[in-house]
């Protein structure tokens, strides 16, 4: 390739030139330790296996970046700071190019990027379950059913020591209108955790009794909530006839289970103020409710009362007739009185009557005729009251009490006065 | 199972909104009417009862049976993170 003799320099640069061309970029995993950062902001650390370890230095230029310098990948929210990564002992995946260090006569990474190795690994596998599972139609929208308003039964799904737990707890104490919470305390990471949760979601189905299933966790890494990014976990969430609400890790953690859940909540407390009401927010409601019945009952009433006050008046019309009627029949029992008054006064003028009857009847001059008396009438109907009167052939008319006799005078003679008693006149 | 067993709040606080609903109508037979307004106050008085002695139970579900739990308050602290 040449002759002759080098300088260090100039094999250094050559040297230089080959391993920038062979490793333009590189991901190398291995365990940090002679970490150091001076106050040029620079990193300075070792990564290194059983057998080997490498220099990287990661510059302070480089250690913001906003994008995934392998894909282009802009990343949503700020990475966290390389400092809180970094750490002696830590097991990390660095991105860089390889390069050389002439002042040294040491080649080194230049750092661009860096992970938690396990992150790495799960981010790729969380990533790749995440599109089998959106085309599975895991996430769809369309298939979300909507959370029980106010629920009385609830399944919680979670480990009954952690903060979780009392996050929620605290935040259901001034909400909702009373429920019963049943508790599943589960694993909530490790191998087993999934399987544990899978189990509970079958037996929270199988008992029909919650009205909704919820699964919460408190905040962790990647690792920590590892569980719930299982596809075996995520199908039982996916197929549960129960409707499930789900709050794993802090607000920025979205795993699998999240995602397939009915709906999504950022945190324990937040799964807490999904599912049940704020309390003043329902009596503000019950409130509002009684006013109206008592403004609706008012009003209702008033109607009632303007109808029954119309009602009133016909009743009262109606019982003037009825004073009416009432002294209708004082009137007819009155004439009843009068009639008989009336006729009581008749009969005694009656009586009366009868017996001025009786002495005018005394006083009848034919009265005396029944004893025997007669009357004579003589020409042109003139009474006889003495024998004077008379004359021999003439005719006479004798009244007798029942009749008439007409007779002839044959004879007639005055009698004196003493014998004026004994001795009648011939009739 | 148990799913025809609602929210007996919610359902009293329905029966308060068609109530008033009813009433609003108006036409009701004063018996009738006087029989609804006594029934929403009613609802009214149940769902105030049942807010003020709401509370949360919590129970455990294990080894197939339900058995009372108690948080322990302590625990509540920052710090634990499962």
């Amino acid at each position: 390739m040449q002759n002759g003799i080098l300088t260090v320099r100039a094999l250094t640069e050559q040297l230089r030139k080959n391993l920038e061309g062979r490793f333009p970029f590189v991901w190398v995993r291995g365990e940090v330790s002679n970490l150091s950062r001076p106050a040029s902001g620079h990193l300075y650390f070792s990564l290194k296996d059983a057998e080997a370890q490498l220099q990287c230095v990661w510059f302070r230029g480089q250690q913001g970046q906003a994008f995934d310098p392998l894909t282009g990948e802009v990343f949503d929210s700020s990475r966290p700071s390389p400092l809180d990564m970094l750490r002696n002992g830590a097991e990390m995946l660095c991105a860089g190019r390889i390069t050389v260090y002439p002042a040294r006569g040491q080649y080194q990474l230049l750092v661009e990027m860096a992970q938690p190795a396990g992150e790495g690994l799960l981010a790729q596998t969380f990533e790749a379950r995440k599109r089998q599972l959106a085309a599975a139609g895991y996430f769809a929208q369309a298939r979300k059913r909507p959370l029980p308003w106010d629920p009385q039964r609830v399944a919680l799904l979670t480990s009954s020591t952690g903060a979780a737990i009392h996050d929620f707890m605290r935040l259901a104490r001034n909400r909702g209108s009373g429920a019963q919470i049943r508790l599943f305390a589960v694993p909530v990471q490790g191998e087993e955790a999934a399987p544990a949760m899978v189990r509970a979601l079958e037996t929270v189905d199988r008992q029909g009794w919650a009205e909704v299933v919820v699964l919460i966790r408190g905040g962790g890494s990647l690792e920590d909530l590892w569980a719930y990014n299982e596809e075996c976990l995520a199908t039982a969430v996916f197929s549960s006839v129960t409707p499930v609400l789900a709050g794993i890790g802090h607000e920025v953690d979205v795993t699998l289970t999240d995602l397939t859940a009915d709906m999504r909540a950022a945190t324990p407390s937040h799964a807490a103020q999904l599912l049940w009401p704020d309390r003043n927010e329902l009596r503000q409601r019950l409130d509002e409710a009684l006013l109206s019945l008592q403004r609706v009952a008012g009003q209702w009433l008033a109607h009632k009362e303007r109808a029954w006050e119309y009602l009133e008046r016909a009743r009262r019309t109606a019982l003037g007739l009825e004073r009416l009627a009432v002294r209708e029949a004082g009137l007819e029992m009155a004439r009843h009185r009068l009639d008989a008054a009336v006729r009581h006064l008749l009969a005694g003028h009656e009586h009366a009557l009868q017996k001025s009857l009786l002495a005018l009847e005394a006083c009848d001059p034919l009265a005396p005729l029944r004893r025997g008396y007669a009357l004579v009438y003589g020409a042109h109907g003139r009474l006889v009251r003495s024998v004077t009167e008379t004359e021999s052939g003439s005719r006479i008319d004798v009244r007798l009490h029942d009749g008439h006799v007409a007779a002839v005078v044959e004879d007639r003679e005055q009698l004196t006065a003493r014998g004026r008693n004994r001795k009648g006149g011939k009739q | 199972m148990s799913t025809s067993r609602k929210n007996l709040f919610e359902k009293r606080m329905a029966r308060l909104q068609e109530i008033v609903a009813a009433l609003e109508s108006g036409n009701l037979p004063l018996e009738e009417g006087m029989a609804l307004y006594r029934e929403g106050a009613e609802c009214s008085r149940f769902c105030r009862q049942q807010l003020d002695k709401a509370r949360h139970e919590l129970s455990l579900w294990q080894d197939g049976a339900e058995q009372a739990f108690k948080l322990d308050d302590d625990q509540s602290e920052e710090g634990r993170n499962v």
